[in-house]
């Protein structure tokens, strides 16, 4: 019983016996009090609750419209960062492309390191400004990821593409090893994973003074469509010490400051490439050595793509074909046998011209494709070829030279059936198998990577961009390469050029008075001459959802701007070769 | 240590020979009459004459308590006639409310002295700040003196309250009994038995003991949309519906609800609401206020082991929980003796507000709660 119950009962008398009429009704009373106030009690809780319920509600409307507000601060924000960098990279723009047009002048020897100290400069510049957009953004978490199909085998060769004129300068084998394993055609953000393969690669290029650096790719079945890449850049560089490894990817700090003031750069590369990858739900590790060399492995889960493989492309049946590979570089080697027999071809590697050839002579079984590393100006491969053509059973092989110095390889000689540049390219290495080995016509004597861009065929192009410099700088890159040029300064003026006859592609600026970009490529699109001509757009804004707004106005591509000349013809060249270009078209 | 306790009717002309036998330069006469003083003139006389050489201190109430009950009529007394402390009783007058503070630092800066271990104190409870009286009482006290008290009472009319010193009646007075002692033990406790619910609003503007916004909305406005239906019954039942306020880092104190203003939509309580102090809602129910009195016994012998001899108890309660008990008050007086130890002369009263600290710390003012203060001479 409830000790306040049993003091009424004591008090009333209620133990006694026979109890007490009156001390009854009065602990009746009581209960009944008692009673009362528990209905009271619950009343008053139950309002309390609600009323309490309703200034939550309250509460919550006043969080989100706080929210709310703060978000849009925090989208002005961002709208700013995106017109201040659209500012400096306007002119910034003008800065490089001058440069670049001034330094293929005539010169003398003072005024062109003064040019190419401004190029420089201004490369630097564009870096930072990169590297603090991304960082702001990955801070901000403002990154967006895309889902695109992409090739890994096109973007390796980008990245070899892109590193290989100053791995060649260090005399360093870059390679790329895939394995026949790797799922070629995978599903994600295709810009993101080529700046984090493109930033770990040109860090191993700059740290490292001899020796080599390679990639590695390697992917393994994930459940359902997943698949896991993991991608190895390992140097023989200068490596770093374990108190460098933990400092390493955080931003603005390099392995120490020394490095900054040898090497150059912003340190933000490793944060950005960590944020990235964080963002994409990868792992980003480091295993170094002083002095031996560091390895960086990303690990990413991606979608298989959902597009097939094309199939013109790689995918030619090499079966029973066998292919030499002379290279004196054991890691280029493995990189070749990798990609051969990924193709059904049978490699076989030797380090030496004259190994070669006692293997030659031991084995009478032909190669189709002999692969032979030239790096001197001298007649040792004219005199391997001889050689082996001697020997029975060789007297057709293929020869094809690869060199770092393209310019001590041998030009119009029947005698060997092309050249291929180092670093190699997949696609290179391929279309020299296709050539040697294909059932196509040969043809022979085709020089694999000799062919610039610029010397293909020339293009009618509609320049449509208001800004003067850009205007000069555009034109002159595209005149070098041949290319015919016709310049609208707006929008409008572009609609007008693009009814009056066809073009083989447009370059479109996308910010300009009267009608921009946008607009112009929607109405262009409405022309009987050039409603599916490639439209590139050249664009200063670098921020997210601007690629999203090129797509939607039908554009095929676009080029950050400042343009750079390499980028600018290798794109429109993917835009109007026969091969399959990598557009902003190819996401679902 | 020796203590007795009686009531005197209003009319009596004589004590008892064997409590005026306790007379002395150390003994303590508390005296609260059942209600007003008028009427009781004779009493007081007698009182005066019987106790020449004690320090009377006494106060009208809104009701005593004594013989372990809740007196109806005549002036309840306990007499203390110490044996190891010495007693001073000091009063202050003040010209008007706004003197509180420095009367309630006046008061205890004359008391201050060797060996002083506790001050008792009675205030008019109309016409002095009881909030503002007790920040000065503290202001000057050394931190190891401890304040208890209560503030007088006139029934529940709140015209016109008193004090009584050394015979004589005052208002807009304070009076104050110090006690010296090097083997006083001092108790005191505080129960309330009133919990808090619903929300908890921040006061957004306020003056004084007058309430005019919570959360930026009319605080009788608020009040009354959480009271609901049971608002037709305001201003009379407010009582049952104090608010708890808590400063930043100090425990909640009650403030009883005065009176409601419908024009200004403001409340005045019996205590100042500072702004920006978090308020809630209180209720209680009859059992609570009863165990709360309860709590005030065990916290007050707690402090007081080992009591041999007399001791003595003064309870001081507020008029709140006089009205809500109704005639179930005397289980709250019946409820805290069940935790005095055995012998406690008990005695004390209704008030216009409670005097005394939290578990530990400074005196506060207090509403709706009941405290008590306990005190025996350890021997030689």
């Amino acid at each position: 019983m409830h000790r306040l119950l049993q003091r009424q009962l004591r008090k009333l008398g209620l133990g006694d016996d026979p109890p007490d009429a009156a001390a009854w009704a009065t602990l009746l009373a009581r209960i009944s009090d008692a009673y009362t106030q528990n209905d009271q009690e619950r009343y008053l809780r139950e309002r309390a609750q609600s009323l309490a319920e309703r200034e939550l509600t309250t509460l919550a409307d006043d969080l989100e419209l706080a929210r709310d507000e703060a978000l849009a601060g925090a989208r002005a924000k961002s709208e700013f960062l995106a017109n201040m960098s659209h500012e400096i990279r306007t002119p910034l723009n003008g800065v490089i492309g001058l440069a670049s047009l001034l330094r293929v002048t005539e010169l003398d020897e003072e005024q062109a390191e003064y040019v190419q100290g401004i190029g420089s400069c201004a490369d630097a510049l564009l870096t930072v400004l990169n590297d603090i957009l991304d960082l702001s953004k990955l801070e901000a978490g403002h990154v967006h990821l895309e889902q695109i199909d992409f090739d890994l085998v096109r973007l390796t060769d980008d990245l070899v593409d892109i590193l290989g004129a100053t791995a060649r300068k260090k005399g360093l084998d870059l390679v790329v090893v895939t394995p026949r394993t790797v799922s070629s055609w995978v599903r994600g953000d295709l810009v993101r994973v080529r700046q984090i393969l493109l930033n770990l690669l040109s860090n191993a290029v700059k740290f490292t003074e001899r020796g080599h650096v390679t990639l590695t790719v390697a992917s393994t079945e994930a459940e359902g469509e997943d698949v896991d890449l993991t991608f190895s850049v390992e140097d023989t560089g200068i490596g770093m010490s374990e108190d460098q490894i933990d400092r390493l990817f955080q931003p603005f700090t390099q392995a120490d400051a020394s490095t900054t003031r040898r090497f150059g750069g912003t340190g933000l590369g490793l944060a950005i490439c960590a944020g990235l990858v964080e963002q994409m739900g990868g792992s980003i590790t480091v295993q170094s050595e002083e002095g031996v060399g560091s390895t960086f492995v990303v690990r990413l889960r991606l979608e298989r793509g959902h597009r097939e493989r094309p199939p013109s492309t790689l995918d030619i049946a090499f079966e029973g074909q066998r292919a030499l590979v002379v290279d004196r570089s054991a890691i280029v080697r493995a990189g070749c046998v990798e990609l051969l027999s990924a193709w059904g071809i049978e490699p076989v590697a030797v380090a030496s011209a004259a190994e070669a050839l006692t293997y030659a002579e031991q084995c009478s079984a032909p190669f189709g494709l002999v692969i032979l590393e030239h790096e001197a100006e001298d007649d040792a491969a004219r005199q391997f070829v001889h050689a082996l053509q001697r020997i029975e059973g060789h007297a057709d092989a293929s020869v094809v030279l690869s060199t770092r110095r393209p310019s001590t390889a041998p030009r119009n000689d029947r005698l060997f059936a092309g050249v291929l540049h180092k670093p190699v390219k997949q696609a290179s290495l391929h279309r020299a198998a296709t050539t040697t080995l294909g059932t196509a016509p040969v043809k022979r004597s085709i020089p694999v990577d000799e062919l610039a861009p610029g010397h293909e065929a020339p293009l009618d192009v509609l320049l449509v961009e208001d800004n003067k410099v850009n205007q000069l700088v555009t034109t002159r890159i595209l005149d070098r390469a041949g290319h015919a040029v016709v310049v609208a300064e707006n929008g409008v003026v572009a609609v007008e050029r693009a009814r009056e006859r066809p073009f083989d592609v447009i370059l479109m600026d996308c910010q300009m008075p009267v009608l921009d970009g946008y607009a112009a490529s929607l109405r262009i699109r409405e022309t009987e001459h050039n409603h599916d001509t490639p439209i590139i757009a050249l664009t200063a804004n670098v921020m997210e959802g601007d690629r999203e707004r090129c797509r939607e106005a039908t554009m095929d591509d676009y080029i950050a701007k400042p343009v750079r000349s390499q980028e600018l013809l290798e794109t429109i060249r993917r835009h109007t070769s026969d091969e399959l270009p990598l557009t902003l078209k190819e996401s679902a | 240590m020796k203590t007795k306790s009686f009531t005197i009717q209003a009319d009596a002309t004589t004590v008892a020979d064997e409590v005026a036998a306790l007379d002395g330069p150390n003994t303590l006469v508390l005296a609260f009459a059942t209600d007003g003083l008028d009427g009781s003139e004779p009493a007081w006389r007698a009182l005066q004459k019987a106790f020449g050489r004690s320090k009377i201190l006494g106060c009208s109430t809104a009701g005593a308590i004594g013989a372990g009950t809740l007196q109806e009529r005549g002036i309840v007394v306990a007499v203390a006639c110490f044996e190891r402390t010495t007693l001073r009783l000091v009063s202050v007058a003040l010209a008007d409310a706004s003197e509180s503070f420095d009367a309630g630092r006046r008061l205890v800066d004359e008391l201050v002295g060797e060996d002083l271990r506790g001050v008792y104190v009675l205030s008019d409870g109309r016409d002095v700040n009881g909030s503002k009286l007790t920040e000065g009482m503290c202001a000057s006290a050394p931190t190891d003196v401890v304040i208890t008290g209560g503030l007088a009472g006139d029934g529940d009319r709140f015209e016109e309250t008193w004090i009584v010193v050394d015979g004589e009646r005052r208002n807009k007075s304070v009076a104050g009994v110090g006690f010296y002692s090097d083997a006083l033990e001092l108790g005191h406790g505080y129960g309330s038995g009133w919990d808090g619910f619903g929300m908890r609003w921040r006061v957004t503007r306020s003056e004084g003991n007058v309430l005019y916004e919570l959360d930026g909305r009319p605080a009788l406005e608020v009040y009354k949309e959480y009271l609901g239906e049971l608002a037709a019954g305001l201003p009379a039942n407010a009582l049952l519906f104090p608010l708890a306020m808590k400063a930043e880092g100090d425990e909640p104190v009650v403030r009883t609800v005065l009176a409601i203003d419908e024009a200004q939509q403001s409340m005045t309580f019996a205590g100042d609401i500072p702004e920006g102090v978090r308020v809630r809602l209180m209720r209680a129910s009859l059992e609570g206020l009863i165990d709360g009195a309860m709590v005030a016994g065990q916290q007050t012998s707690e402090r007081i082991i080992d009591v041999q001899g007399d001791s003595l108890s003064i309870a001081v309660s507020c008029v709140g929980r006089r009205l809500v008990l109704g005639e179930r008050v005397e289980e709250e007086v019946e409820s805290a003796l069940d935790e005095l130890p055995a012998g406690t002369t008990l005695v004390g009263f209704y008030s216009y507000g409670e005097l005394s600290p939290h578990r530990a710390g400074p005196c506060q003012l207090h509403n709706q709660t009941m405290t008590l203060t306990t005190l025996f001479e350890r021997a030689a």
